[in-house]
Parts: structure tokens; sequence; C-alpha cells
């Protein structure tokens, strides 16, 4: 079974009076292990359609399956739980809760789900730290970090509970390309060696060539799906 | 919970200057309800003490007519006569339960004159010194140097206030000449020696009014079973409803049915002073709601400037209600940390100014003798005025607060991670 899976998925804006369509109907079906890449225009929907299947957001029509349910039906506080258990977010900037330290930040995950055992989070937490290369830093505050350690940091705190989904919203634009791809490689190396699935946009072809599979809209709508 | 508390405490430290114009504006509030309770309940319960101790008694029984013509101190509507006797009737009702004094006064008109052409007109009352002695505390008033005793039972002797005697021109030892109306309404003469001098800074007592015995008035207005009225005390105020319950099947049985008045009831004035702390506390609450706006508007600036934030926690996974819960705690903290600094601020003011008295005679100088307040007051401190102003300075604060926590809650997660 897919992780999502959206069916004729369509999202429309109020502008003033104007309706702006942002999807005009997005069949997407993303499997475990994938290493996806949404690539588009400015204004093409990536944003719009990463929010939707991130829960974030509500279709204006179409469905989306996560693990094969429908959750159109979804209360707030019902998608807030399937987001605390399943997906985890990698945003462009300002990622992290400036006044949390860099362990307590990558350990709220764990906390929002109601870990309690102490030696287990901090397990966790130290293992995602050492897989994201900040062993050392744990109690440095966001603001003591370069942005390309705040970007491992957000990835570290997305890692850390082993969601089945990891969305990345342009996680890479506003890093330089060294930057941009030790976190490509990075985010690549995790889903060749821990198998996790990541959903990331972008319209940086230094970030594309890292994609094994390359979806690309254009106008609301997917006008390829090229896999490699 | 424990995160949620963690972040929000953090929170406070993020704009150190914000939160503490927040916390001041608390404090002031609060302080200020403490301060503002302590001194009105100092005034009122002033005024009600002095009212209840020479005046209304817990209860006070006197005829139906008399409450209506009180003004005219007419001695036409007493209470007691030759079969039921006044004093029989004080020895029935001291024996009811609960009651700790029963005395009758005279209360009436009197000219007193000094020298050859000085003259005031006074409220003549005619009391048991013996009994008044635990009550009023007359004896009180004579404290410092030279200035007498209290008359004694059966003697022409008679205690006036200073201003009184600073007007007719004597001093204690002295004579006065006394000129009245009996009962019986013809012209009675007396000469009193003056023995005490009262100094209580009370108008009322210092400009207007003259103490006898209750026996020589008896004698002198020609009403040797009867007096005006009979005022009771209970071992404490709170009884005093029991008290009238217990006393008025009593009364009923005596001549001209007398009515049985509870203490607040005396007077209009003293009905609204009676009710007066329940009005403030009105106004009480109004002043912590206006120092609740600072910091409502102070979380309508941080919700709105955390609104990325929001958002991130929301795609986290933080539930509408723990986002809510967030500022809910952070407003906790201020609401409790405030409160107390208010509380415990108000309560030392209250205590200093407790001992020393607040001169108010810019005040009282203007007011009538009716209004029974003496130029020094003394704010109260009590624990309920503290418990009160802190449980006002949390609960508003944290209704405050609410408004923008709740919003917090209903950001859209897409819309607040859009924000800058
Ligand atoms: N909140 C919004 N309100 C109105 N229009 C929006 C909103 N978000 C996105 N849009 C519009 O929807 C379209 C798709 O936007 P978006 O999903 O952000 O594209 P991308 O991420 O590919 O740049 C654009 O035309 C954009 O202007
Ligand atoms: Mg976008």
């Amino acid at each position: 079974m897919p992780i999502v899976e959206t069916r004729n998925l369509t999202k429309d804006y109020m502008h003033g009076r104007m309706t702006v369509p942002a999807l005009r109907g997005v069949d997407l079906t993303i499997k475990a292990g994938e290493f996806t890449a949404v690539v588009g225009p400015s204004g093409s929907g990536k944003t719009t359609l990463l929010n939707l299947i991130g829960c974030l957001d509500r279709p204006t029509g179409g469905q989306i399956l996560m693990d094969g349910k429908d959750i159109s039906g979804y209360s707030p506080t019902e998608l807030a739980d399937l987001r605390r258990h399943k997906l985890g977010f990698i945003f462009q900037t300002y990622n992290l809760i400036p006044v949390l330290t860099t362990y307590e930040n990558v350990e709220l995950p764990l906390l929002l789900l109601g870990v309690k055992s102490n030696g287990e989070i901090k397990d966790k937490v130290m293992s995602a730290l050492a897989e994201v290369g900040l062993a050392g830093l744990e109690t440095r505050r966001p603001m003591d970090l370069s942005g390309g350690q705040q970007q491992r940091v957000a990835i570290a705190r997305a890692l850390v509970k082993e969601p089945r989904l990891i969305l990345a919203d342009e996680p890479t634009a506003n890093l330089d390309s060294e930057n941009s791809e030790a976190i490509l490689s990075l985010m690549q190396e995790l889903n060749r060696k821990m198998d996790t699935t990541f959903l990331f946009s972008t319209h940086d072809p230094l970030v594309m060539k890292f994609a094994r599979r390359l979806v690309t809209m254009r106008d609301g709508k997917v006008v390829e799906d090229e896999r490699r | 919970m424990a995160y949620l508390t963690k972040m929000a405490w953090r929170n406070l430290g993020r704009h150190r200057g914000r939160t503490m114009l927040s916390l001041i504006a608390i404090i002031m509030g609060v302080f200020v309800v403490v301060i503002a309770k302590g001194l009105i309940d100092g005034i009122v319960d002033t005024f009600i003490t002095y009212n209840i101790n020479l005046n209304s008694g817990h209860v006070r029984i006197i005829q139906p007519e008399y409450k209506l013509k009180e003004q005219t101190l007419s001695l036409g509507y007493t209470v007691g006569d030759e079969d039921t006797p006044y004093y029989s009737i004080v020895k029935d009702i001291r024996n009811i339960p609960d009651v700790k004094v029963a005395t009758g006064r005279i209360r009436f008109g009197m000219l007193l004159v000094a020298g050859d052409d000085v003259q005031e007109t006074v409220l003549g009352i005619g009391t048991d010194f013996d009994e008044e002695e635990r009550i009023t505390h007359l004896s009180r008033f004579l404290e410092g140097s030279e200035r007498g005793t209290l008359p004694r039972a059966g003697q022409r002797e008679i205690l006036l206030g200073d201003a009184l005697m600073d007007k007719l021109g004597v001093g204690v030892g002295d004579k006065v000449n006394a000129v009245f109306s009996t009962s019986f309404g013809s012209l009675g003469i007396a000469t009193f020696r003056v023995v005490g001098q009262m100094s209580s800074g009370l108008k009322f007592l210092d400009e207007s009014v003259a103490y006898i015995p209750l026996d020589t008035a008896m004698h002198l207005l020609d009403m040797d079973n009867s007096v005006t009225e009979i005022v009771v005390f209970g071992d404490t105020l709170s009884k005093s409803d029991a008290i009238k319950a217990r006393i008025e099947p009593v009364a009923n049985t005596l001549p001209g049915k007398p009515l049985v008045v509870p203490w607040d009831e005396y007077s209009e004035l003293i009905s609204l002073m009676s009710r007066a702390k329940a009005i403030y506390a009105v106004i009480y609450i109004l002043i912590v709601i206006l120092a609740s706006f600072v910091v409502f508007n102070t979380f309508l600036m941080v919700v709105s400037e955390r609104t990325r934030e929001i958002g991130m926690l929301a795609a986290l996974g933080l539930s509408p209600q723990s986002i809510r819960r967030l500022f809910l705690i952070e407003g906790t903290i201020m609401a409790l940390a405030g409160s107390f600094v208010g509380a415990l601020l108000g309560g030392v003011f209250n205590l200093w100014f407790g001992s020393r008295g607040l001169d108010i005679s810019k005040m009282t100088e203007n007011l009538g003798g009716e209004f029974l307040l003496t130029p020094r007051i003394y704010p109260t401190t009590s624990v309920s005025t503290l418990v009160f102003s802190f449980m006002l300075g949390v609960v508003v604060t944290i209704v405050a607060v609410y408004i923008p926590a709740r919003h917090a809650g209903k950001l859209k997660p897409t819309e607040a991670l859009r924000s800058v």
C-alpha cells in the first residue's frame, strides 16, 4: 500500500473575489522508500501540493489517502495527530524553536508522541544528531548555529521519530550551493541507509540531480513523472 | 505538559521588557485594589462600628412612631411603662442566649447655658455608663491630661465633648445649666457639673452630644420606667439576625409592640454603607480589567510575532488545544507572579498605614456629624482582602490572555507558516 495517494486533487485560493486554481487535478502516489523531488517554476503549485499531503491544509476537491485512509473528514485535532505520528517536516527557513536548544528541538517530536523513557529519548536524539553530523552541539540555541547547521537540526528533528514520510518544501532555498549539496547528500544517505521516504520540492537544478524520481509540475498539474 | 511549561517559561524571557511591562501592569492593578479595598474597608468599618456602638446597637428596640419621628427627639414614644418597667425588660432580654449587652438610652433635646449669654443646643443622651463601657468605651475618649471622669449614676454630672466645651467656655469641674422639656411637656431646668471632657475626633461626639447618667435623665425627664430605646449587642455582629428573631417575641408582648431594628436598617446611609463593599467590589474588578488590557495587548503582539513558530509547532503535530495551552501557561505564570507581588506590596502598604493611620482630615472637615469618621483612619489588612485581590488578578489576567491564546490555537497552519 502506498504511503500517500492523491486522487484528482484540486485546490483553489480565493484572491479577493477571484478564484486562483493552484492545483487542477493532481494524481500522485508516493511509496515507501522513494526519494522524490517535485519541480517546476515558481507558482506551479509545489508548496500547495506539499501542504495538502502534509495535512496542513484541506483540498478544494479530490481525495488524499494516507496509508489507505481518506482524511477528508478529519478535524484539525485529528490532522494534528496524523502529522505528529506519521510526518516529518523540513521548511525553508526559521525551522527551529528559538527558545529550545538543539537537543530540545530534536527531542520535541518524541515528547509530543508521549515517549516517557529518558533513556530512549536520549538514545534516539543522540543518534539522530550523530546521523546529521551535529554531535557535540546539543546545547546550542538555533541563533548560535549556521544556516546549514540549522537545516541539519531540522532534518534530525524530522528523522528522530522515524516518520512514514518527510516533507521538505524547498529545503535548500536559503543555502549556498555547497551547503545545498551537503544537505541533499545527507538526505539521500538517510534514504538509502534507513529507508526513510522523502518528498521535497525545489527549482534548483543542482538539487534535482539527487532525486530518484522527478515529478514536474506546471500550472497546477503534473506534466511529467520520471523515475531514474 | 512539561515541555509546554518549559517552552512557556522560556518564552517569557524572550522580550524581557515586554514581560516586565505586563507584570508591572498586573502588579499595579492588584496593588491598587489591595490598598483601595484596605482603605475603603477601613472607612466603612470605622463608620459602621461607630454607628453600631453610638447609635444602633446590633439591634435596637424602639416604638414604630419613634422611628418615624426620630429627628424630633420626642419623648412621647417610649419603651417600658409602670406595669412593664424598663429594668425588668432589659433583665429579660439579657437572659436571651447570645445577648451580651442590653441597655437603655434616652435621647432628648437640651439647651446648655454657661455664663451670661453662651448657650448651645445639644443632643442629650441619658445612658448607663457601666453598660456603655462594655460597648462604646467612652472612657477612652477621656484619656490624656485633665480630662476628668465619667459621670456617676444618680448624680447631676455631665460629660461633654471638647469642641462643645470650648464653645461654652467651660472646663472640667465647672457648672452648666441645662434647659429641657420633660415627657409631660413641662419645662425643666437643672444644673450639672462637667466631670469629663471627651476628645474623640468625631464631630458628632465632640461638638453636639452631652451624656448624663440614665437614672438622672429618667428622673429629670419624668420617665421613671421608660427609655426611648434599648440597644442590644450580641457576641458577634453576625448573630444580629438570630438575636433579632429571639427578641421579637419578647418585644411583641411589650406595650406599643416596639420594633426590633437591626443595625443595617438604622438609616438610609447605613443601609447604603453596609452594601458599599459589594458596590466597590465592582470597581475593584474594573481596575484589574483595566490593568489586564496591557497584558491582552502584549499577548496579541506576542501571538502575531510568533505566528510562524505557531505554524511550525502545528506542523510538528501540536494540537490546537496544546498551542492554546502554551500561551495560557505563559499568561498564567505572569498572572500568578504579578498578582502575588501586587498583593504582597499592597499588604505591606496597608500594614504600614494600618498602624500609623492615614490623615483624612481634609475630607472629614466638611462632612456632617452623621458621618462617623475620625480625621485619621486605619486601612485594614485582612487575609481575605489579599486573597480576593490575588485571585482577582489571576482570574482576570488569564481571561485576558485566553482570547489571544485561543486565536493562536485557531490559526491555520499554512497561513501561519507563510507569515514572516
Ligand atoms: N494562500 C494563498 N492565497 C492565494 N493564492 C495563493 C496562496 N498560496 C498560493 N497561492 C497561489 O497558488 C499558486 C500556486 O502557488 P504555490 O503552491 O505556492 O506554488 P510554488 O510553491 O510552486 O511556487 C500561485 O499562483 C500562488 O499565487
Ligand atoms: Mg513554493
